[in-house]
């Protein structure tokens, strides 16, 4: 058994982690998690994330990872309990006073590290499992070896990264945004200093290049999933609280079916190949594997002079209804007639269609569709389910 | 006022440690070669014939194959003092030695709850240097055990496992370099290190805590540690007296919710 971990940021997020496949989700409350600055959820938010969760069976877990100064322990112990109280799953921590509250406090949620302590050995996942900890976030920078030393001698649930954004350090060691902006990153105010362009000097002050980058491609580890199963991974993490419903659909789209044919023991090599180029377009970034197999090298740094930033407008729509032959759509970016699209969904997994009609609400044939989210009609029979996708055909499967 | 018993100071090589000995400093800190980064590094046996009180700074993290490494010198740490420790694999790797340990998590040695949990365990911690004035006096005035207080160096800024210098410098066909000196538009600058085990930023201007001293309860710190390794003919007057250090967070705090602008 595997499990597929969904970023939310919001509760309409949730929804389509749930919609999509995910066995489980986490999200971050108003204070102590590093999105400072995502929407997050409220007390009652994360009351009805609750309910939601777990009447599909899912679970739903709470990150509480920051590094805290001594002023932000306020409030801790009541919002701990409250976590409690409403039947939150787990929480993700990285600063040790937390479990020891938890401790204290006997509480029933779980309790996660975060990938923010940064573990790569079992001596350390050791040390957190000696402190209550039932799961271990790894570094991102973990590779195989690692991760099976760790699951063998530390016998303890790992969980690890496996599509989205990289920190150029190993998370909670940097403060380039403390410097910068004066904005605290491990307390989610990071500023992402490591993607932006520094000039380099040698050690004699000597101009080498105006253009120094350090900032890494965005995770992707589509091509080692079987082996990172293999080697005792046990929750496959997407990242991402603050992305798009689009992206997170189409990641967690991608990664059900591969963990599905994982368990099942058949990788389809020609579908992987397809989702890792749909995968690369669905965020504005490239991707790469980093890490588990090999040390990256200059083939996994994001040199901005060397890539073309890819536009996203390949979301064209998310179908709402589908009755008596007519698909209503909201639609999300420019399409037309005689436009080549893709549905995909948690019951399709690709399907091509060529536009032949457009209908608006009060059912006036249109050849465009250019408003945003404005309502429109396909009148075709297709077997698609609300909540389904429609994107431009870039690639064919 | 700081005695010199008190310091700690990491020399740029062996051959300093003489003029520091001669003013009664004995207490040394060094970046011990295969196991650090950032810092000038020595061997266990050119630490071994020192007479002096020998600290060593193990500031990477550990996978798997580094730590294996790291258990079969365990033996040979008999005549060290004690070690500081950036991953937390290595506490429990030494909790059962004899060694002093002291907890230096960069980034992460900032709040007196979790310092007091970490001093049930280990014998003292570095306090990280990303703090207010007003912070570092609740940690000195509430920790159970006294404490290693960063007073002058270079604080990092960064700690990467890429090869940041050697990828990028292929990347273009440069000439290889290990060190540099990075700046971003906004004027800020950072020393640039690299070596096997990855790369490190530290801020280019030193910051300078003397003058926040003698506000602190002296009977709660172990050690005022000073980073003398990255100062060509360091003087300790001369430190004591800098007055273009940098003061980034001890005056003014950092947010984290942009609403707080």
């Amino acid at each position: 058994m595997v499990e597929l971990l969904s970023p939310a940021g919001d509760i309409e997020k949730l929804k389509m982690a749930i919609h999509y496949g995910a066995d489980a989700i986490y999200i971050g409350g108003q204070n102590y998690s590093l999105r400072a600055n995502a929407k997050n959820f409220s007390y009652d938010e994360m009351k009805e994330a609750v309910k939601l969760v777990h009447a599909k069976d899912k679970k739903l877990y709470v990150t509480v990872n920051i590094v805290f100064h001594d002023e932000d322990f306020v409030g801790l112990e009541d919002y701990l309990l409250f976590l409690d109280e409403i039947g939150i799953d787990a929480i993700m921590v990285s600063d040790i006073a937390v479990l020891d509250l938890c401790n204290k406090l006997n509480l029933k949620l779980e309790r996660y590290i975060s990938t923010q302590a940064s573990i790569l050995n079992s001596k350390a996942a050791l040390f957190y499992k000696t402190l209550g900890a039932t799961r271990v976030v790894l570094a991102r920078e973990a590779m195989e070896e690692d991760v099976k030393s760790i699951k063998k001698e530390a016998d303890i649930s790992i969980e690890a990264f496996v599509h989205g954004a990289m920190c150029t350090s190993f998370s909670g060691r940097c403060i380039l945004s403390n410097y910068v902006t004066n904005r605290d990153s491990n307390r989610g105010g990071c500023a992402q200093i490591c993607r932006w362009n520094f000039t380099l000097k040698d050690k004699n002050d000597k101009l080498v290049d105006n253009n120094f980058w350090i900032a890494s491609k965005d995770l992707n580890m589509i091509e080692y999933i079987q082996d990172m199963a293999n080697s005792g991974i046990y929750s496959f993490k997407i990242e991402g609280r603050m992305r798009s419903t689009y992206y997170i659909a189409t990641v967690l789209h991608s990664y059900r079916l591969l963990l599905d044919m994982v368990k099942n023991n058949q990788i389809d090599e020609t579908y992987v190949e397809f989702i890792k180029k749909v995968l690369n377009r669905c965020a504005n970034r490239e991707t790469a594997p980093q890490f588990f197999k090999n040390h990256p090298t200059e083939e996994e740094q994001y040199y901005l002079s060397n890539i073309e930033e890819v536009s996203n407008q390949d979301f064209l729509g998310i179908v709402l209804e589908n009755k008596n032959g007519i698909i209503t759509i909201e639609q999300r970016n420019y399409f037309k007639l005689t436009d080549e699209v893709q549905f995909f969904g948690p019951n399709i997994d690709c399907l091509n269609y060529k536009i032949t009609n457009i209908y608006d609400e009060k059912d006036n044939e249109i050849q465009i569709a250019n408003h945003p989210q404005m309502i429109i009609k396909i009148k075709e029979d297709l077997p698609l389910s609300p909540g389904d996708m429609m994107r431009l055909k870039i690639f064919d499967k | 006022m700081m005695k010199n018993k008190k310091i700690l100071i990491s020399p740029k090589n062996i051959e300093e440690i003489k003029k520091y000995k001669k003013i009664g400093i004995t207490n040394f800190l060094f970046a011990l070669q295969d196991f650090s980064i950032g810092y000038p590094e020595f061997t266990l046996e050119e630490l071994y014939e020192l007479d002096i009180n020998v600290y060593l700074n193990i500031n990477i993290l550990f996978d798997t194959k580094k730590i294996n490494d790291f258990k079969k010198i365990i033996p040979k740490l008999q005549f060290v003092k004690g070690i500081f420790f950036e991953d937390v694999g290595l506490y429990y790797l030494l909790k059962d030695s004899n060694i002093f340990l002291i907890w230096a998590t960069a980034h992460f040695v900032i709040n007196s709850i979790s310092i007091n949990s970490w001093l049930t365990r280990v014998d003292s911690a570095k306090i990280s240097n990303e703090l207010t004035k007003g912070e570092i006096e609740i940690i000195i005035n509430k920790t159970t055990k006294p404490l290693v207080l960063p007073v002058f160096g270079y604080n990092e800024a960064m700690y990467s496992r890429r090869m940041l210098l050697t990828n990028f410098n292929r990347y273009k066909g440069y000439k290889m370099m290990k060190n540099g000196l990075l700046s971003t538009n906004s004027n800020n600058e950072f020393n640039i290190i690299e070596n096997a085990n990855g790369t490190i930023l530290f801020y280019k201007k030193p910051f300078n805590y003397i003058k926040i001293i003698n506000n602190l309860n002296q009977d709660n710190i172990l050690f005022y540690y000073i980073d003398a390794s990255k100062i060509n003919n360091f003087k300790l007057e001369e430190m004591l007296n800098y007055n273009n250090s940098e003061e980034k967070f001890l005056n003014k705090k950092t947010i984290f919710k942009l609403e707080e602008r």
